[in-house]
């Protein structure tokens, strides 16, 4: 497997593409929602990489290695030795269509050889359990699935995905990953601090919040955010909402802010919020914060060293960073932090790709499950080994 | 250096190798104002934080207060009901005990140590059942094999049904066991001493069943004797004579020595009629004066019966 790295902004253009990367397997591409609305930059990428599935959307912030980036499109290409790929893109209309819309992607994916699919969907009109959900089931267990969100900046107006095809609104892209050469691993964490009381969740429905202890939750997100309010729903990031089932309280989510109703009160989150479920705010520290994307980090380089002990990684590796926006809103110019320690973690010689999102994919750290996640760093690894790589 | 410094000069610079002043000033800024915002939303949402946190402090200690104060009123009652359940339990005419699921006891009164004679180290809480069979097997059971009965008793036991059983003691006595399981897998059984009901219920049958001044059968026994003979004739070809006897002028005996004499006579008359037959033959008073035999007959029926009618007849007219 091989790797490389491109950029494109407003001032310089398209890099040039190494001539032997023409022919790339695989091509992820991310960047600011304006600069992909116009599908020019995706018919560009397509007349460089003929043969490539191009998968890309819109972000609230491009990584590339240790920087993070606002007016460039961070791009990798990507050449597999043995490895195959199938890319699949649905619409997903609404949030009550997320599920079936999951499970349209993973039945057009599904196979024996079938080992990771990595998800990119729009960020605003999809509820992403759902989604994730669809999918896990279609495909079913031992298949691990991987991704994000598309992010909007701070503004939650727009957001765009696609695969093979422009960028678009309500679109959900992904690509499988098949044979047995391919080694993906996977980490996800927060290092957010709990704070201040739990509450019960006294009143939802699906991922839109009424009601903490029979009080509105939007009342309990102005008194804390005083001031900052006005910034709703983006400064409500800066509060992540930590949930669990009693009953399973070491199985913990956090979820993520995405709209606010000042009429009824209600706020809407990334993914579920059910009844009866424990709720609890969460703060950041920025040093935990790095901290938590470093154990992601650990957790998938562990993860991609694990799935065979025997095998030996030929050629080059990809990491594939998806952060939630929440994190860089709240650590500001102190944001390159966690991008430092994932490289540190991951070592060097392993190119970093990857947005800053509105929600991020992956199993489970406990349960294993595939699942949104929210306020995470995100890290899927992907290589390919020797034996069957033929390298 | 400060890291976050080294990156904003980094961003500043130009490719020429200078610094663009203005973005590095507004790098600076930003880096300020963000800190500003984090302390003064730290500072907010601790104060915030602390509020809800005593306020739900108060809401536990009076939740603690009320708990308290319901827990000591709840001790309080149950500390009255047990003295109530221990008077009734001391009381009660039954002897009562309580095992666990491992057969240990957990309650027993005064009255079960009574019926059987245990003595309060025998019947300590925790005492396993088979040591206190064990003791009562000593003590005043019937004179059945001790171990074969504790076995016995121990399966019964552990078939975890109701049941109830009689037992007669060494001393004459009758016991009633009604044993129950209860949910937790241990039981209940009340133990009552049936002895003077039982003998009552003897001498009702007794009465019921014969003649009070001469202790000869009544008429419900002839009865019932005259229908199981008549069956084994039917069923057997058993033949059987019957005689119906009263005494000549015995109003007179009343009228002139009066009834206390009168009784004697019929007392005498009865000793003398069940001498004259045998013990499986029956005799029973009908009233007054009258009497009645009835006998299985033996070889030629006939002759038998006047045998029988002569030798009644000569006891009874021998003089008093």
């Amino acid at each position: 497997m091989r790797v490389t790295q491109l950029s494109w902004s407003e001032a310089a253009g398209w890099g040039v593409v190494p001539t032997d990367f023409i022919h790339a397997d695989l091509v992820f591409f991310f960047g600011g929602r304006q600069a992909l609305a116009c599908g020019a930059r995706y018919r560009e990428l397509r007349a460089m990489f003929p043969d490539a599935h191009i998968l890309g959307c819109s972000t609230g912030g491009q990584i590339r290695n240790d920087d993070v980036i606002d007016n460039e499109i961070a791009v990798a290409a990507i050449t597999f030795a043995a490895t195959t790929l199938r890319a699949a893109c649905e619409q997903a209309a609404s949030p009550d269509s997320s599920r079936s819309c999951g499970e349209l992607i993973g039945k057009a994916l599904a196979a024996a050889d079938l080992v990771g699919i990595f998800v990119l969907s729009d960020g605003l009109s999809v509820n992403g359990s759902e989604l994730v959900a669809g999918i896990a089931a279609a495909v079913g267990k031992g298949v691990s699935v991987t991704g994000g969100l598309a992010g909007d900046g701070a503004d939650f107006r727009q957001t765009l995905a696609g695969a093979d095809r422009p960028p678009h609104e309500q679109m959900v892209a992904a690509v499988g990953f098949y044979g047995p050469a391919i080694r993906i691993g996977h980490g996800s964490a927060g290092g957010w601090d709990e704070f201040g009381p739990r509450r019960c969740i006294t009143r939802s429905q699906g991922n839109m919040l009424f009601e903490f202890d029979g009080e509105p939750a939007l009342d309990l997100y102005e008194r804390y955010l005083g001031d900052e309010a006005r910034g709703l729903p983006g400064s409500g990031l800066l509060f992540p909402l930590r949930i669990f089932d009693p009953e399973r309280p070491d199985h913990d989510i956090v979820r993520t802010i995405l709209a606010v109703d000042r009429d009824t009160r209600s706020m809407t989150f990334a993914g579920d919020v059910p009844e009866g479920w424990t709720a609890q705010l969460m703060r950041g520290n920025f040093d935990r914060l790095a901290a938590g994307a470093a154990m992601a980090a650990r957790q998938a380089a562990v993860g991609l060293r694990k799935s065979h002990a025997s095998d030996q990684i030929a050629g080059d590796q990809i990491a594939i960073l998806v952060s939630c926006i929440g994190r860089r809103l709240l650590m500001g110019q102190y944001t390159a932090d966690e991008l430092e320690a994932v490289g540190a973690e991951l070592g060097p010689g392993i190119p970093r790709l990857g947005f800053y999102s509105y929600g991020e994919i992956s199993p489970h750290r406990v349960s294993g499950v595939c699942e949104l996640h929210n306020q995470t760093m995100t890290v899927t690894t992907i290589a390919e080994t020797l034996d069957h790589a033929g390298a | 250096m400060h890291k976050l410094l080294a990156r904003q000069l980094a961003k500043a610079a130009k490719d020429s190798g200078e610094f663009d002043l203005q973005a590095l000033l507004r790098l600076v800024c930003e880096a300020y104002q963000q800190s500003d915002n984090d302390r003064r939303r730290t500072d907010r949402s601790i104060s915030l934080m602390i509020g809800e946190l005593e306020q739900l402090n108060h809401g536990l200690d009076r939740l603690v207060q009320e708990r308290t104060a319901g827990l000591l009123q709840r001790e309080t009652e149950l500390q009255a009901q047990n003295l109530r359940f221990d008077a009734a339990l001391e009381n009660m005419p039954h002897g009562l005990c309580m095992f666990d699921r491992q057969e240990r006891l957990i309650v027993c009164n005064e009255r079960y140590r009574e019926m059987y004679g245990l003595t309060p180290d025998q019947t300590k809480l925790g005492s396993t059942i088979r040591s206190i069979l064990e003791a009562r097997v000593a003590t005043c059971n019937g004179l059945e094999n001790a171990e074969t009965y504790v076995e016995q008793r121990l399966a019964e036991i552990r078939k975890y049904e109701p049941y109830y059983t009689e037992k007669a003691m060494r001393d004459g006595r009758t016991f009633a066991v009604n044993h129950r399981p209860m949910r937790d897998g241990g039981w209940v059984a009340i133990h009552q001493d049936i002895t003077a009901q039982r003998r009552a219920e003897m001498q009702i049958t007794y009465i019921a069943r014969h003649d009070g001044l001469t202790g000869l059968a009544n008429r419900a026994v002839l009865r019932e004797k005259i229908e199981g003979a008549s069956a084994r004739l039917h069923r057997d070809g058993n033949p059987f004579a019957i005689f119906m006897l009263d005494l000549d002028l015995f109003k007179t005996v009343n009228d002139s020595f009066g009834h206390p004499v009168g009784d004697e006579l019929l007392k005498l008359v009865a000793a003398r009629l069940a001498a004259c037959v045998r013990r499986t033959d029956a005799i029973a008073r009908l009233g007054g004066d009258e009497f009645a035999i009835l006998t299985a007959a033996e070889g030629d029926q006939g002759e038998a019966a006047v045998a029988v009618a002569n030798r009644l007849v000569k006891a009874v007219t021998a003089p008093l």
